[in-house]
């Protein structure tokens, strides 16, 4: 549970989220929440020593967030240390090889400790996790999810790295209208994305990628070459700063044909009904409710469920965790600063699966649509 | 050699039978398979994940794009897959394998125990990569019969997969070709004034576009003291460029270090020094000590470069980092088939910082040299200084 009215809106720090876990850390008994990381940065779990730390680790890391504020980050491999003493947040750095046979000393300092909050520990090698356990002498929590709720709310910095993110997604996208020809495999389309969104600036790209005449659902690429008539689906998800962002397109390749446009323009609209309720103070769910509305009154309700979508939105930034799924599930309040992608994402009998959706950010106001422009079916001359 | 994982691997990963062919799988899992009848194991788990599924590759294929997967390999029958990659993406995860039966992994102790059914009673498990397993998934297979007491036989699948097959050989030399285009271009991109890390996305898109699955990369923003990942495009250009390029292709992996410009003297003429040593000396029947210490004699008393520590390498395939392992462990015994990235660090007060490697295969009589940095002429022939 996140407090709320902790902070004035839009003036988050990173100080700031660590002040938040502390509070959350005394409401709970904790002493020190000990953050995770094997380094394989999981899209959908989140690297909660970045969270922390300020550091994307390159191998096994640790970092310790105690109650008095005091950080601590431990890095491996040993030679990443100057990197993370550049980046760190954490008053004190030091890098191992051996992340588990570092555990003893580390930790000795909370030795003393009664209840240890723990994240992550569940992704972390078994040996390692059953190591750290048998270590800590109090009661360990898993406090996976009070971290990542803490990161629900995105810092200045953040949102402001999410939207270079945003923009170098954009710019990928215009890329793959330009470049995007028949008979080129959709893997090398999508690794071409990939290398030009690196030469942009992005750490990382989720690139979900995959072209068919008419496709069921958006999946990784293959090597299946690209086909005239073919609707290109591109999920875009660019890091900068470790920050994802992600926009959601749907491309023809040639003339659409007038039932293709008119579908996309249907889950287009949807979107953009989702979009108008996303409001501080409003639910998650509304917006999925927004978006299922326009699809069941054009006739489609029977679709507004898997296998025909799969969620209407997710978190962005660090994770797709927080602030969840826009689902009809999800009754968080949105709060100034959360940030997240709506995309209906939406199978069309008549045409297929589209994709479409844009990184939105919550004001006190109107909320934030990141991307310069919004969706609409792409056409690509052949 | 560590660097930054991706969420998700965007590559040419379906299974192409010209490839690695059916019967080639067939081969190791027949291997696996008498090992298992000898160890009296009914049944063989492999796990991998998406930073490290050579064991799960070498076998099956499979290449996991997000998650992990566990490949069940009954002593006979046919091989299931269980994949963490999620429902949605199970029909691009098939197109990477030649197991017919791949599934989601979404009820796993139940899916697991079906299996271990299908085997009959007392069934006993071997396993395979389980150390990389995750807290949550073991802690979930434990709760099964037979996985919780299966015996670990990964080192068996690490030794096999050491001698490399022709086919897997075509693929190295296919990733080597691939980190000799992108070190050419990093040559061109700072003969052109290029920055450190523009040069280095530029190899990276060079080798994408050339046919690579994958490639990671360091740079050093220090004339090689420190090497890190390019988090940020920068402006900084001034001396050397030092970067690490690892390279896929066809699942199989060749890495490298490469400075374009002048390396720190004398650091950079030990090391080369040092990396031609090391390479006359590699052979069937050479051990690391051998290596260590035709490469000690070259760099004297200078410090060796943390990135390298001790060690001299490791072999590389499916993983960066495999069999044999040049470390500082057991002095193993070079063989025949193995391919290596031998690598040299120094960084030293007073002579510098250098790091320098080569990729070799041990043949019958000698060594192949894979890839080894290009030299001045050949640079200037690439077009790069």
């Amino acid at each position: 549970m996140i407090h709320k009215n902790c902070f004035r809106v839009g003036t988050m720090n990173h100080q700031d989220r660590l002040r938040l876990l502390q509070g959350l850390m005394d409401a709970d008994g904790l002493e020190a929440i000990i953050a995770l990381s094997n380094a394989d940065h999981h899209v959908d779990w989140g690297d909660s020593v970045a969270l922390i730390s300020g550091v994307k680790p390159l191998g096994p890391s640790l970092s310790v967030l105690e109650k008095d504020g005091g950080t601590r980050l431990v890095v491996s491999p040993r030679w990443d240390i100057e990197r993370a003493r550049t980046h760190a947040h954490a008053a004190k750095v030091e890098g191992v090889s051996d992340l588990g046979a570092a555990l003893p000393n580390f930790l000795a300092g909370l030795g003393s400790a009664r209840r240890v909050g723990v994240a992550n520990l569940s992704g972390m090698p078994h040996g390692f996790a059953d190591s750290l356990l048998s270590i800590l002498p109090g009661s360990v929590v898993d406090v996976t999810k009070l971290v990542f709720d803490a990161a629900a709310r995105k810092t200045d910095e953040e949102l402001e790295n999410a939207r270079k993110a945003t923009e170098i997604a954009e710019r990928g996208y215009r890329h793959l209208l330009e470049v995007a020809r028949p008979g080129i495999p959709e893997c090398r389309m999508a690794a071409e994305i990939k290398a030009i969104t690196r030469e942009l600036g992005a750490d990382d790209n989720f690139m979900m990628f995959h072209a068919e005449g008419h496709p069921h659902a958006v999946q990784p690429s293959g090597e299946r070459e690209f086909e005239a008539g073919d609707l290109i689906l591109a999920e875009i998800t660019p890091s900068y700063g470790g920050q994802f962002t992600q926009i959601c397109r749907t491309a023809c390749l040639g003339e659409a044909t007038d039932t293709q446009h008119e579908k996309y323009e249907l889950v287009a609209a949807a979107m953009n009904n989702g979009i108008g309720k996303a409001a501080a103070g409003a639910a998650m769910k509304e917006i999925c409710l927004g978006i299922d509305d326009v699809l069941r009154e054009a006739g489609y309700g029977a679709y507004c469920e898997p296998p025909y979508m799969n969620r209407r939105g997710h978190g962005l930034g660090c994770t797709s965790v927080a602030p969840g799924n826009v689902a009809l599930n999800n009754e968080t309040i949105l709060e100034a600063g959360m940030f997240f992608v709506v995309h209906p994402n939406q199978y069309i009998p008549e045409v297929g699966y589209l994709l479409c959706g844009e990184p939105v950010a919550i004001t006190d106001g109107a909320p934030e649509v990141l991307t310069g422009e919004r969706a609409k079916l792409g056409t690509i001359s052949i | 050699m560590q660097t930054m994982n991706p969420v998700l691997q965007v590559g040419a990963y379906d299974w192409n039978p010209d490839v690695v062919p059916a019967a080639e799988f067939q081969s190791r899992l027949s291997s696996l398979r008498e090992h298992m009848l000898a160890g009296g194991w009914s049944g063989a788990a492999v796990f991998g994940d998406r930073p490290d599924h050579g064991n799960l590759s070498y076998l099956t294929n499979f290449t996991p794009r997000l998650s992990g997967a566990l490949a069940l390999i009954p002593a006979e029958g046919e091989v299931r897959i269980l994949s963490f990659d999620g429902g949605r993406m199970i029909p691009a995860g098939k197109e990477t394998t030649w197991v017919d039966d791949v599934r989601p992994a979404k009820d796993l102790a139940p899916a697991a125990q079906e299996w271990i059914n299908d085997l009959g009673d007392g069934a006993r498990i071997a396993a395979i990569g389980f150390g990389a397993m995750p807290k949550g998934i073991f802690d979930s297979l434990a709760t099964v019969p037979g996985f919780a007491d299966a015996v670990d036989v990964t080192g068996f699948l690490l030794n096999l997969r050491r001698r490399k097959s022709p086919a897997e050989v075509a693929a190295i030399r296919g990733a080597a070709a691939l980190l000799k285009q992108a070190e050419a271009k990093i040559h061109a991109c700072r003969e052109e004034g290029a920055s450190f890390t523009a040069s280095v996305l530029s190899a990276e898109t060079a080798a994408r576009r050339a046919g690579a699955q994958d490639i990671r990369s360091l740079y050093s923003p220090d004339g090689g003291r420190t090497f890190v990942p390019i988090e940020h495009p920068t402006d900084a250009a001034e001396g050397p460029l030092a970067a690490y390029l690892a390279v896929r292709n066809r699942g199989y992996w060749v890495d490298g270090f490469i400075t374009a410009g002048a390396a720190a003297a004398p650091a950079g003429e030990a090391a080369e020094r040092a990396l031609r040593a090391m390479i006359d000396k590699a052979r069937d029947g050479a051990s690391i000590s051998d290596l260590r210490t035709a490469r000690n004699s070259r760099l004297g008393k200078m410090r060796a470069h943390d990135l390298v520590g001790n060690g001299c390498g490791s072999g590389l395939g499916l993983s960066l980092g495999e069999h044999p392992e040049l470390t500082d462990g057991p002095d193993l015994t070079l063989r025949s088939g193995d391919i290596c990235s031998l690598k040299v660090g120094v960084a030293d007060d007073e002579a510098g910082a250098a790091v320098i490697s080569a990729v070799v295969r041990i043949t019958g009589d000698g060594r192949e040299v894979l890839w080894q940095p290009l030299d001045r002429e050949s640079r200037a022939a690439a077009g790069g200084g």
